[in-house]
């Protein structure tokens, strides 16, 4: 007897029991359409860090203070602009700025609109280079601007929209007005850059939409603060970024006297951090859908047993009409991999409509590669059988007079 | 001189239950010239379904000499027995034993699957089978869809389908009325008078006297053999 002709005899006997079929495939459908699920989301997400990174640049590295300290945080070991001035001196920075956001909710723009809250960041001039935005109108903030603490500010398309309804060249040296605690300011538009925030808004969902950049005098100013958030560089070569993480955080030591306070972490490490993390979860969960397939697959055996205990008859006339152990065998290992392998198929299908629903509530594209359903066809077909030859081995090794007699 | 079909010669079956060893075939000899219509007798635990189970390569004797068409089928394993089952034995039992799922002409399909017959071959030979014991109207339909006797007449067209030595019947006629055990002994006639081999187990008198010999068993060993001399010939019955 033909493989196929057992494939087409397995497939009538396991579609004559439909719902015994679905709920002994069920762990395997469970087991396979938890690694899609889960894999697709994983694989879209990691897709999606990595662009995120690319576009922001993976050479950039972002020194701050440890946050996840607050008890021991004195107000001496925050980051001041004479921090950066020192950084500023160590071999092998291409460019460097400090780095103050105003992200607080009593920042508002004021005219000709008023919006929401909005975020302020002081900057000085290498931001630029260190973040490359694409200039529509105007100019960046420049050194003359941080030394005058001049009241001037970059925006970008939306927040131009937002606050003057328009975006154009003639919005150039119009007057922005921004409240905040420290009273109310009049700064003027310079330049307006292009949001690179736009495309990748929804992995971060934005707070603070309304964007501004002003020279870093000035937002000390507005805010009467003289410490900075973080501090921005590119290394002048990446490969390098390593040693000049250490040496920007023993600097940093050294001067606030204190140690292991502050981080310097390139972009590069934290899209690995995040992989990581989407990478633990991800074994995490294929570890429970490895045991709900190893149960699934004891599932099938046991149903395996069962079918091979009713069907001990049609084994002994088999048997008497000619069949050997091994056509008994392949009859029974194939019935249990047509078993597994519809329930791989459909924990296929499970997952990839699981991991759309999932990946739109995370707002994650999912991405079901061709290589996971492979992997799943495969593995169910692998436990098939596993699972499937000791039940077919005991079929195959009955004694025929006594299948006959078999009531 | 017509072929040996079958030469067994002080065959022995032992068993043992618990302690106690079962003697169900104790050096019995037979020899069946090809074109015999022989019966088998005997009470019950008298060895004659050993004996069955023997010649049907079902099981495998203790001790003695046992040759099929010529082959020595005491010396073979599991596989060889197998292959033998499937190409020189035809297998008739008393509850039918088809496969309840598959279809009459399906059924009649299995042996030549197991023997490696194409498909298409398959399917005349199976018809051609089905229509030797007069069945041709009904090779769609599944068994519990037919009689008693037409259920039986496809198991023959089964055993017969990959041309046997011998046609093996093991109380062929036991679940069966009056009228379909006169319609399978005028199959069985008709196959023996078409020149195919039969040995029928069979504990009902009345039934070995269609046959042309009978051989009786007792406390497994064959206690007479002895040719029927008026045999009844079914067909005449019927009318």
């Amino acid at each position: 007897m033909s493989i196929f002709e057992n494939i087409k005899s397995a497939f009538k006997n396991v579609f004559s029991n439909k719902m015994r079929t679905f709920l002994t495939t069920l762990g395997i459908i469970i087991g396979i359409a938890a690694v899609i699920a889960i894999t697709s989301v994983g694989n879209g997400s990691q897709a999606q860090i990595t662009e995120q990174f690319d576009s922001l640049g993976v050479g950039r590295i972002t020194v701050s203070l440890r946050s996840n300290s607050p008890r021991n945080m004195v107000s001496a070991d925050a980051l001041t602009y004479q921090d950066y001035e020192k950084l500023r001196e160590i071999d092998g920075i291409k460019s460097i700025s400090p780095v103050y956001s105003g992200n607080n909710a009593s920042v508002k723009l004021l005219n000709p609109k008023e919006t929401n809250n909005a975020s302020i960041t002081g900057v000085t001039p290498d931001y630029e280079n260190i973040m490359s935005p694409t200039m529509l109108y105007g100019r960046y903030i420049n050194d003359s601007d941080v030394e005058a603490k001049s009241k001037v500010a970059v925006i970008n398309d939306t927040t131009a929209e937002k606050v003057f309804g328009y975006c154009n060249q003639s919005i150039i040296g119009e007057k922005i007005s921004i409240k905040t605690w420290q009273g109310s300011f009049k700064y003027t538009v310079i330049g307006i850059s292009e949001n690179s925030d736009a495309k990748t808004e929804s992995l971060y969902e934005n707070e603070y939409p309304e964007k501004m950049i002003v020279p870093i005098s000035s937002a000390f100013r507005l805010f009467n603060r003289k410490t900075i958030s973080n501090i921005v560089l590119v290394a002048e070569d990446a490969d390098n970024s390593e040693s000049l993480c250490s040496a920007i955080t023993n600097k940093l030591s050294e001067i606030h006297k204190n140690s292991d306070k502050y981080t310097a972490e390139s972009a590069a490490e934290q899209m690995d951090a995040m992989n990581e993390v989407t990478g633990t979860v991800t074994m995490l969960i294929s570890g429970v859908a490895a045991i709900s397939l190893i149960v699934g697959g004891i599932g099938v055996m046991n149903i395996m047993l069962v079918t091979v205990t009713e069907r001990t008859r049609e084994i002994g006339i088999r048997k008497s009409i000619g069949a050997k152990n091994k056509d008994i065998m392949l009859q029974f290992v194939v019935e249990a991999v047509i078993l597994t392998g519809i329930g791989g198929i459909l924990g296929v299908l499970f997952g990839w409509i699981f991991g759309i629903l999932a990946g739109n509530l995370m707002g994650v594209s999912s991405v079901v590669s061709i290589n996971s359903i492979i992997m799943a066809v495969m593995i169910s077909t692998a436990i098939g059988i596993v699972f499937g030859v000791y039940p077919a081995r005991k079929a195959a090794l009955l004694d025929p007079i006594e299948a006959l007699r078999y009531e | 001189m017509s072929k040996v079909m079958i030469q067994i010669e002080n065959l022995k079956k032992y068993y043992s239950q618990g302690s106690i060893q079962v003697k169900a075939l104790d050096g019995v000899s037979l020899r069946v010239q090809e074109g015999e219509f022989v019966s088998i007798m005997g009470s019950s635990g008298s060895g004659k379904s050993t004996m069955m189970n023997v010649l049907g390569c079902l099981d495998k004797p203790t001790d003695g000499i046992f040759f099929l068409d010529g082959i020595d089928v005491a010396k073979l394993k599991d596989t060889g027995l197998a292959e033998i089952r499937n190409k020189k034995i035809g297998f008739v039992f008393q509850t039918f034993n088809l496969l309840p799922k598959l279809s009459a002409i399906e059924n009649v399909e299995l042996p030549m699957a197991y023997s490696g017959v194409p498909i298409k071959e398959r399917h005349k030979r199976a018809s051609e089978a089905l229509k030797r014991v007069g069945l041709s109207e009904r090779m769609k339909h599944k068994p519990n869809e037919l009689s008693g006797g037409q259920r039986q007449r496809v198991a023959i067209a089964r055993a017969l389908v990959n041309e046997p030595s011998i046609l093996l019947a093991d109380e062929p006629t036991g679940n069966l009325d009056s009228k379909s055990t006169f319609e399978i002994i005028d199959i069985f006639q008709k196959l023996n008078d078409e020149g195919a081999t039969i040995v029928m187990v069979t504990h009902e008198p009345d039934v070995a006297q269609y046959t042309k010999r009978i051989v009786t068993f007792k406390d497994g060993k064959a206690i007479s053999d002895e040719i029927v001399k008026n045999r009844i010939i079914a067909e005449e019955e019927m009318k």
